[in-house]
């Protein structure tokens, strides 16, 4: 399709566009539906090739007020508002270089559009990777990795995006393009912009390139599996695992139905253990004699890896509601416990994955036959019982009844006047991914 | 000059002990431990809680009035010297540790906190803060978030910022405001992120929520000696490309281990080119294979000798020397200046090379002590501060060394901040967009520049020639 099909109206605009992509490409039509949000598809999916094609495009969009959504394969648009406007998405995925991995300094250089799977694949063969491990990465791009703050189990031991992203560069909305941090690991020159970008999905600016430190894979790997009887026991056990002398990669729990996805037979813990020989084996024998009256089931080479790629990606697994709690380790076994009681008498599937030592979990509720359901109901009484213990709630995948109902991110976000203050600054226009962060910023 | 009534105000606010206006009382608040630049407050007022640091900030903006967070006073980068804002607010009063939760692994605690204090709050319970700048039994928690501060053990843990989890920051207009907290994921921006190292330039940090780790079950101290600086920094290097990640690596050269030695006489020969000492821990199952290993390392780059500190009283007097290095070097001369600079870690031999010509060119005395597993350099110049021409020279030869650490692929400061001292490099690193985002972001916080003014940025259109001469004035 060339931008003169797209309708009169649009022919300016799209003409604009193609100018400023360059080598770029712009898609129309039909292959805009991959990147829909809630139902309604941009007008053009733009895919720049180089920075200057970024900053040209943002440019332009900036001056005819046009609603961007800067995507990476579009694998989160269901996380947050749909957008005020959304006349294009604009994908990174064309620009995936790896810029330079400084192997004996353990840091590497990307490009946004680069996926974790292909940026981990290329330090593997130094023995390294980048410690972050969300659902899908072969589709997670750098960028959106970035922007959506995206981890995994290992984040209990490795950290998140926010402790291991040391420099970063990006698109503003008016075409600018800033850099903050560096290349080295340590380095507390001018404000942290890496902390602003990451979890800011999209409403910032573009980011373009990201400086990581990596870290060495660990020589040898296993995940204990220790069964337990119930999601909340599972919890408990959880904790006294986290208190033993142990170092655990992760340590996530399971309620019985997202361990039967895993094929496993009960609610339980996975602990997963990394290191030296030496390291994995006493830990491996400390855990057993901890858990002595109890099975603990050892998996390593493939299965191990099957079975955390299936603990990775639980998370992503559609859903009619889908949310993410946060609270403390403490308060999580109750809040479980009451949680599986709610979801069990209304008679919804509903799997929970929590990386207890985090104090996070994911919720994924499952459909209900027959009768109508009120969603918007469950997720009130979900945050209400949530932020009783001082938590947060955030949905990541609601249903289309209950959207208009149930704030994905909450209301009362403390601090907010200060972040509408800074997209103001950052994107006074409001077009970059507008409306579709906390307070429809 | 300030108004009787403001004082006034003031005094009803934080109480009379809680003012001071004395010219020899506001002597010890005329400098940190960037002694190159000096200048007094008019007045300094030492709040004892959020509520009194809110209603002096409500007070200063109505009056226009601008001013300066101050902690302990040990930065190094000029951070809280007064450039005019004649009020000086101190956190010294403020030193509860409001909680600990040692379940979750949280502490609550005030800025005015020592940063040593929290990990022994919480050393019987087998937990502690990692962040462990040298200058912890002084430095303050308050200080430690505005600079981002690291320490020897942040090669594994992290710097403040992996550590802190909320901030209770009270705005330039007087508003308090709760960020972050002891739940990790709170939706929106990372605010907490974005406040620690912000060098005081957002507003007054009143307490912080703390990460607390646990101890490590195991650790192992190794000291290496070197013949030459050359082979102790090709070592870290190797170190590291092993996929080693040691809780610690640390250097010194000759000068500073003569200095050192002859404070604490723990028995470093002073006539090695430079020492490392690299700390191992986590389980012991773990230790003595990475141990051995490091050993064959040194070995390699020729190591006179490589020795395991036999128990924890020999570990602790090895890190006592270390962390007191800055101190003894009082000894060497009556000044010195000690830079703060970061190179990627494969380029430390390069860096001390171009250390040593540099101090040679400017005919300087100058020791080097750091965190080399980092490729953080903290090269100390000696000199006078009597002699103007020496002080002209240690200037101009500390510019040389950051301008190095830049063409490496580095940074100007690792973990003591720009200040005042460094504003004439941040263009060395940043284009102009990025700084006037950056300056930006500070009008977000404090709309009007009233906290910690002339911190950080270059004043745009001003060059850095015509500020020297009106700074130096203060000296
Ligand atoms: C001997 C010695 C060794 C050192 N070793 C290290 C080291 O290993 N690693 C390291 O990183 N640093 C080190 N430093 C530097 C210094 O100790 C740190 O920067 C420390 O964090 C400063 O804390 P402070 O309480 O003294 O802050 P101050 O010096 O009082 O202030 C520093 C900055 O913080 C601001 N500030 C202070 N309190 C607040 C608050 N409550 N709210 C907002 N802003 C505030 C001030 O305005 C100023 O800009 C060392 C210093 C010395 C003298």
């Amino acid at each position: 399709m060339t931008p003169q099909d797209v309708g009169n109206d649009r022919s300016q605009i799209a003409r604009r566009l193609h100018d400023a992509l360059g080598n770029g490409v712009a898609l129309y039509g039909e292959a805009t539906r991959t990147f829909a949000i809630d139902g309604s598809a941009p007008a053009a999916v733009l895919y720049p090739a180089t920075v200057a094609n970024v900053r040209d495009c943002l440019a332009v969009a900036s001056e005819l007020s046009l609603g961007v959504v800067p995507v990476g394969n579009g694998t989160q648009l269901h996380l947050g508002h749909a957008p005020r406007s959304y006349d294009a998405a604009l994908s990174l995925r064309s620009l995936r270089r790896v810029v330079a991995h400084e192997t004996a300094d353990m840091t590497v250089t990307v490009e946004a559009g680069c996926t974790l799977a292909e940026l981990n694949a290329r330090l593997s063969t130094n023995g390294q990777w980048l410690p972050l491990d969300p659902p899908c990465p072969e589709h997670t791009t750098v960028g959106a990795l970035i922007a959506t703050d995206a981890w995994g189990p290992s984040r209990f031991s490795q950290g998140k995006v926010r402790d291991l992203l040391i420099g970063i560069s990006a698109v503003l909305a008016d075409g600018r393009l800033i850099h903050g941090g560096g290349r080295v690991v340590k380095n507390v020159a001018g404000y942290d912009l890496m902390k602003l970008f990451t979890g800011s999905f999209g409403t910032l600016g573009v980011i373009t390139e990201a400086t990581f430190k990596v870290r060495p894979r660990p020589q040898v790997s296993s995940v204990l599996v220790c069964e337990s009887p119930s999601m909340a026991d599972a919890v408990d056990d959880a904790v006294e695992i986290i208190a033993a002398p142990l170092a655990p990669l992760y340590v996530t729990a399971l309620n019985p139905t997202a361990a039967s996805f895993l094929h496993l037979p009960s609610a339980a813990v996975c602990v997963g253990i990394g290191g030296s020989a030496a390291e994995v084996a006493v830990q491996e024998q400390r855990l057993q004699s901890l858990r002595a009256e109890r099975s603990v089931v050892r998996h390593h080479g493939a299965t191990a890896t099957r079975l955390l790629n299936g603990l990775r990606d639980l998370p992503s697994y559609n859903a009619s509601l889908g949310a993410r709690i946060s609270l403390l380790p403490t308060e999580m076994a109750a809040l479980l416990r009451d949680v599986e009681e709610r979801t069990q008498r209304d008679q919804l599937p509903t799997a929970i994955v929590a990386q207890v030592g985090s104090g996070v979990a994911h919720l994924r509720c499952g459909k209900r036959d027959g009768d109508a359901y009120d969603w918007a109901a469950l997720g009130r009484w979900l945050r209400q019982c949530v932020a009783h213990t001082g938590g947060h709630v955030v949905f990541d995948r609601l249903p289309p009844d209950a959207r208009g109902h149930l704030d994905p991110w909450g209301d009362a976000i403390p601090g907010f006047a200060l972040m509408r203050g800074i997209k103001q600054k950052l994107d006074p226009r409001g077009i970059l991914s507008p409306g579709r962060f906390v307070g429809k910023l | 000059m300030l108004s009787s009534r403001l004082l006034t105000t003031l005094c009803a606010i934080a109480g009379d002990d809680g003012v001071i206006v004395r010219p020899h009382e506001l002597r010890v608040y005329e400098c940190d431990g960037y002694t190159l630049e000096k200048s007094a407050p008019d007045v300094v007022v030492l709040p004892r809680s959020t509520e009194q640091v809110s209603q002096i900030l409500r007070l200063l903006d109505a009056e226009g009035i601008a001013f300066v967070p101050r902690g302990a006073g040990t930065g190094l980068s000029g951070g809280c010297l007064p450039l005019d804002a004649p009020v000086m607010i101190g956190t010294s009063r403020m030193k509860r540790i409001r909680s600990i939760d040692r379940v979750n692994r949280r502490a609550v605690v005030e800025a005015g906190v020592v940063n040593l204090s929290v990990s022994n709050a919480v050393k019987a319970d087998g937990l502690l803060y990692a962040p462990d700048p040298s200058s912890q039994m002084a430095c303050t928690i308050g200080g430690n978030v505005a600079e981002n501060s690291g320490g020897p053990h942040t090669l594994k843990y992290g710097v403040t910022t992996n550590h802190v989890l909320g901030i209770e920051l009270v705005l330039p207009s007087g508003e308090v405001v709760e960020l972050g907290g002891a739940v990790e994921d709170v939706p929106g921006y990372d605010l907490t992120g974005l406040v620690v190292g912000s060098e005081g330039t957002f507003g007054i940090v009143t307490a912080a929520t703390l990460r607390l780790i646990r101890q490590p079950e195991a650790c192992t101290t190794l000291l290496a000696i070197f013949e030459s600086v050359d082979d102790a920094t090709a070592t870290v290097s190797d170190i590291i490309a092993a996929g080693i990640v040691p809780a610690a690596i640390e250097m010194m050269d000759q000068l500073i281990v003569e200095a050192v030695e002859a404070a604490f006489r723990f028995g470093f020969p002073t006539d090695a080119g430079a020492v490392l000492i690299i700390e191992l821990d986590g389980l012991a199952a773990g230790l003595p294979p990475q141990a051995e290993k490091i050993t064959a390392l040194c070995q390699t780059r020729r190591a006179r000798s490589v020795r395991v500190a036999r128990d924890d009283a020999e570990r602790a007097a090895l890190w006592k020397s270390r962390k007191r290095a800055f101190g003894a070097v009082g000894r060497l001369a009556p000044s010195y200046c000690t830079q703060d600079g970061v190179v990627p870690r494969t380029k430390l031999p390069e860096i001390l090379q171009r250390i040593l010509s540099i101090g040679r060119r400017y005919d300087l005395r100058i020791g080097n002590v750091f965190h080399a597993g980092d490729g953080n350099i903290h090269p100390i110049l000696l000199f006078d501060e009597r002699d103007e021409k020496q002080v002209e020279r240690v200037l101009a030869a500390g510019r040389e060394i950051l301008e190095a650490c830049v063409e490496l692929g580095g940074s100007v400061t690792g973990e003591h901040g720009i200040g005042v001292e460094k504003i004439a490099q941040m263009p060395l690193l940043f284009s102009p967009d990025d700084l006037l985002i950056m300056s930006e972001l500070r009008r977000v916080f404090d709309p009007h520049g009233r906290c910690n003014p002339g911190k950080i940025f270059p004043t745009p259109g001003a060059c850095v020639e015509t500020t020297r001469p009106h700074r130096r004035a203060a000296l």
